[in-house]
């Protein structure tokens, strides 16, 4: 099958593209350790030098953790707002840096060149940010029509329902109608940003409902391919899982192990969303 | 014997097993054969309950003892009902100005009352003309939870009153642990009940007065013990639980049944009813289980199986006999939710989810609080009004041990992906994180937190302090001390002091003096007080003792000491611990040493700063306040330890979780465009 091939060289094409998986790898850290670092000399000030902490080295420790945030809370919960906007910032980024990722796949070059890299993604910068404005809003109204019509069933059932289990089970339904048109949103998206380099679209909107028409017409290969994706990144996650279960957090030793493991995992992750855009720019080559 | 006798006797008996076996003319199966109580306030009530518009119809009859030496002129009633029926009954205004934190919001969506249709003596003197209302604690003119009626000649001490009651209730929506929500019906402090006549050697009292407050928003209830005769009278297609035993079950000629429920010692009746339930029945020696379940909740029964037989078997161990029959549990819907979570005598209810995760023991651990209530008020009737954390705060220190033995001390309580903690450091951590520790003393009217609290100061500090109590005389004391506390006040009023009068019993035969003469110190502070308690370590010094160098003086003579090189060192090692908080605990310091040794000092916790000094080859490493976990009521926890050498493992474990965290939340946003 088309997309089963079209994943597989997306995959192997990534492999070619090293210098952009590290240094998007590179930024991605950079980001995280905006937010990090702080927090290491928020917890290694307040802590100082008690040994109450070494109750959390071993196992966790809820009355020592929850004291611990209590008294120590204001200096470390601002960093949680700054994660979330490293997050909203991130994500600009990233629209940023499809432009560069996709043209490599697109002019089908043999290994990446950062400076053409860097150059794609500029170029694209104000058309993919338009496109990225579009989706947003898309993704809105998505949600907002998922969840009036849930709030309504609810609502109008409410009184004669006896069970929480109702409320599951409408919710849920909801939940996975959501996450299903989620998926096709974000390839709408990414088939949008191919097209647009393809034929050097102008008009992120007009692309935009040419893609929506292409995803369902491909429907099969195109979310084929994306479930393929999908598994890929669970296999991920259940792989990572399984080692940090069985390395643990305990020592000087496991906690290098562990830093190690947990940025290779985020290398992966870096790796499949590269791999993702090579997969598609590879299944619009063969299906057209 | 002759034979006209003889004839007499065999009709006799003939007569007398056909009146027992005839449907609705059985004499009550007696309970206990000797009573366990004074029984002085005894009901026998006829109800019937409609299911459409929600009202209870009922008349009772009231068998009341002057147990007093004073003749008593007036008789007071609780009519709790009346507190859900209009927005300025002092149980709402409290919900809804913020004095109770605990019902806080709490909105009723279908109004509730209690009227007195009439009372009348037992020889038809109508006392009706004389019932008022009365407001004893805050003379709220629209609060209608209390009556008072003056009878027409005094009850004289020993003597009994029997009198006819006939009311009409009307339930509210399910709110503060009564009412209905569709069809389930949870019917508490639902009839005309009698309040408390104290006199001198009932817990503070000084001279004989009725003990009948208003039902306030955090306030539960108190009451005399007696013996329940109950008939309900519903629609055929309920279900019906109980307080007390089942009797009989009669059915109508139209579509109703009729309940016959007996429960002897026991100072309240509760009622629910469904048709939905699902009955499971279990046994636990000889105490019959019997599970009232929604049928969505029904795969949890289990759960709520093994937690009553784990309970049964603790307080009985710990505790004293649980010596009722049998024990009802009752699971409300999810609309019904307000209803969870309460206690009556061998009845009570739960709160569960449908697949409520196996590590949230929440379930097991309401179950297990609800039934402990069978102790703390069931049979040790303490006033819940006046001396809230003599139930809820014994209940919730038995209940930590109950979850913590049964299923671990650090999972107790949640136990779901690696994040776990037990029960007892659920209380300690509520009690040690709250905003102001200071907000409110524990030995207060429950209506008297004005200032919030109520919830933590009463079941989580109690829990924790009496917890850090058995720590200090030990777990064998501290059992010692509650066996008796119950032995000795089962089927009373027990009040504050005559629980500290046990312990410092329990305390001087034991350990002598071992922390001062008695006890008085520990509860002034934590009970009767707010003082807050916190020690720190805060400093360690390893300072090296130099030789002698440099001119001395000696017997006039200047002496030139010189410095000489030695492989020996020596150390002055010293560290300071501070008294931060106004509370003064006998603590336990641990100190290692850098030759591997440790030593624990007792210190009586008294100076506000402290210093302890060493001198030797070995350097102080560390220092550790409390290092057997002894004292719980430590609101720092984190500066209870210090040590020389800043280790940053810990440190570098969260660093690392966060900055994964925040790749992995900065991938995800990104992979939505």
């Amino acid at each position: 099958m088309k997309f089963i091939k079209s994943y597989m060289l997306g995959i192997t094409a990534t492999f070619k593209r090293t210098k952009i998986l590290f240094l998007l790898y590179i930024f991605t850290l950079l980001f995280a350790l905006t937010a990090a670092l702080p927090f290491k000399s928020a917890i290694a000030n307040d802590i100082d030098s008690s040994m109450a902490a070494f109750k959390l080295l071993k196992d966790f420790d809820y009355p020592t953790y929850t004291n611990f945030m209590h008294l120590f809370g204001n200096t470390i919960k601002p960093l949680y707002k700054v994660a979330l906007f490293l997050g909203v910032f991130y994500t600009i980024f990233s629209v940023f840096f499809s432009g560069g990722i996709i043209s490599s796949f697109v002019n089908k070059e043999k290994s990446a060149s950062l400076s053409k890299f860097w150059a794609d993604s500029w170029t694209y910068l104000s058309r993919f940010f338009r496109l990225f404005i579009y989706i947003l809003i898309l993704q809105i109204i998505v949600a907002l029509l998922v969840f009036f019509p849930v709030a309504a069933i609810i609502s109008s059932i409410n009184s004669s329902i006896q069970s929480e289990a109702t409320y599951f089970y409408i919710a849920i339904t909801g939940v996975i109608i959501y996450l299903f048109l989620l998926t096709i949103i974000i390839l709408i998206s990414d088939y949008t940003k191919i097209m647009m380099i393809n034929d050097k679209a102008l008009r992120p909107f007009r692309t935009m409902i040419r893609s929506f028409a292409y995803v369902f017409r491909h429907f099969f290969s195109v979310y084929g391919m994306n479930l393929l994706f999908i598994i890929s990144g669970i296999i991920l996650f259940i792989i990572y899982f399984f080692i940090s279960d069985k390395v643990g957090m305990t020592s000087g030793f496991t906690i290098f192990v562990m830093f190690l493991i947990q940025q290779l995992f985020i290398i992966c992750r870096l790796f499949l969303k590269i791999s993702v855009y090579g997969g598609e720019v590879s299944l619009v080559n063969k299906i057209g | 014997m002759n034979n006209f006798n003889f004839k007499k006797i065999i009709k006799t008996i003939f007569l007398l097993t056909t009146i027992l076996l005839l449907p609705g003319n059985s004499f009550p199966q007696i309970i206990f054969k000797k009573p366990l109580s004074p029984r002085n306030a005894n009901y026998d009530i006829n109800v019937k309950l409609d299911t459409k518009t929600k009202i209870l119809v009922g008349s009772e009859l009231l068998i009341w003892t002057n147990l007093s030496k004073d003749n008593i002129k007036e008789l007071q009633f609780h009519l709790y009902l009346n507190a859900f029926k209009n927005t300025n009954s002092t149980f709402m205004k409290e919900a809804s100005t913020g004095v109770s934190k605990r019902n806080q919001n709490i909105s009723v969506k279908d109004w509730g009352w209690i009227d007195v249709l009439s009372m009348k003596t037992i020889d038809g003197k109508d006392l009706t003309s004389k019932i008022k209302f009365i407001r004893p604690d805050d003379g709220n003119k629209d609060d209608q939870t209390v009556i008072s009626v003056k009878l027409n000649k005094p009850i004289k001490p020993g003597r009994t009153i029997k009198l006819k009651i006939d009311f009409k209730a009307k339930l509210p929506k399910v709110i503060a642990r009564t009412g209905y929500s569709g069809n389930f019906y949870l019917v508490g402090q639902w009839f005309p009940k009698i309040g408390v006549y104290e006199f001198p050697g009932i817990r503070n009292a000084k001279k004989g007065g009725w003990n009948c407050h208003q039902f306030h928003a955090n306030s539960e209830f108190y009451a005399d013990y007696g013996v329940y005769n109950v008939n309900i009278t519903l629609p055929n297609n309920y279900i019906v639980g109980a307080v007390g035993l089942l009797q009989k079950k009669i059915e109508n000629k139209d579509s109703t049944n009729t309940f016959t429920y007996r429960a002897e010692d026991v100072i309240d009746f509760a009622w629910t009813a469904s048709p939905r339930f699902k009955v499971v029945n279990d046994m636990w020696n000889n105490v019959s289980i019997r599970i009232l379940m929604q049928p969505e909740h029904l795969s949890l029964a289990p759960r709520v199986q093994h937690s009553i037989k784990g309970a049964l078997q603790f307080f009985n161990d710990n505790l004293g006999k649980y010596p009722y029959p049998n024990v009802t549990i009752v699971d409300p819907p999810l609309k019904g939710f307000a209803a969870g979570g309460m206690e009556y005598p061998t009845f009570f209810t739960i709160i569960s989810l449908w697949h409520m995760p196996q590590g949230m023991k929440f379930l097991e651990d309401v179950t297990i609080h609800e039934f402990g209530h069978n102790y703390f008020m069931g049979m040790l009737a303490s006033n819940e009004f006046e001396d809230p954390w003599l139930d809820e705060g014994f209940n919730s220190y038995f209940e930590a041990r109950t979850m913590d033995s049964l299923y671990g001390k650090k999972k107790s309580f949640v136990n779901l992906f690696g994040y776990h903690f037990g029960t007892l450091e659920n209380q300690r951590t509520a009690y040690i994180n709250m905003r102001n520790p200071k907000i409110a003393n524990n030995y207060r009217n429950s209506w008297d937190f004005t200032n919030g609290g109520y919830g933590v100061i009463t079941y989580d500090k109690t829990g924790t302090w009496m917890a850090t109590l058995e720590r200090l005389l030990s777990r064998n004391v501290m059992d010692e001390i509650m066996k008796t506390y119950f032995k000795r006040w089962k089927f009373k009023h027990p009040g504050a002091q005559n629980f500290i009068d046990i312990v410092n019993e329990v305390y001087n035969k034991r350990l002598g003096e071992k922390f001062g003469k008695n006890l008085n110190w520990f509860f002034d502070q934590f009970l009767y007080g707010n003082v807050v308690c916190d020690y720190k370590v805060a400093n360690i010094k390893n300072v090296r003792v130099r030789q002698p160098s440099g001119i001395y003086d000696s017997s006039n003579v200047k002496k030139l000491y010189r410095y000489k090189k030695t492989k020996d060192k020596n150390y002055h090692s010293s560290f300071l611990v501070s008294r931060l908080g106004d509370a003064i605990m006998p603590t336990e310091i641990g100190v290692h040493f850098s030759d591997n040794s440790d030593t624990l000092i007792t210190w009586d916790g008294k100076a506000q700063n402290k210093d302890f000094a060493f001198a030797g080859k070995k350097k102080i490493e560390w220092v550790k306040l409390d290092p057997n976990n002894k004292n719980l009521m430590d609101i720092n926890i984190i500066n209870n330890s210090l040590s020389v050498n800043k280790k940053t493992t810990v440190i570098n474990k969260y660093t690392t979780k966060f900055l994964f965290i925040v790749e992995n939340l900065m991938l995800a946003f990104s992979m939505l465009f």
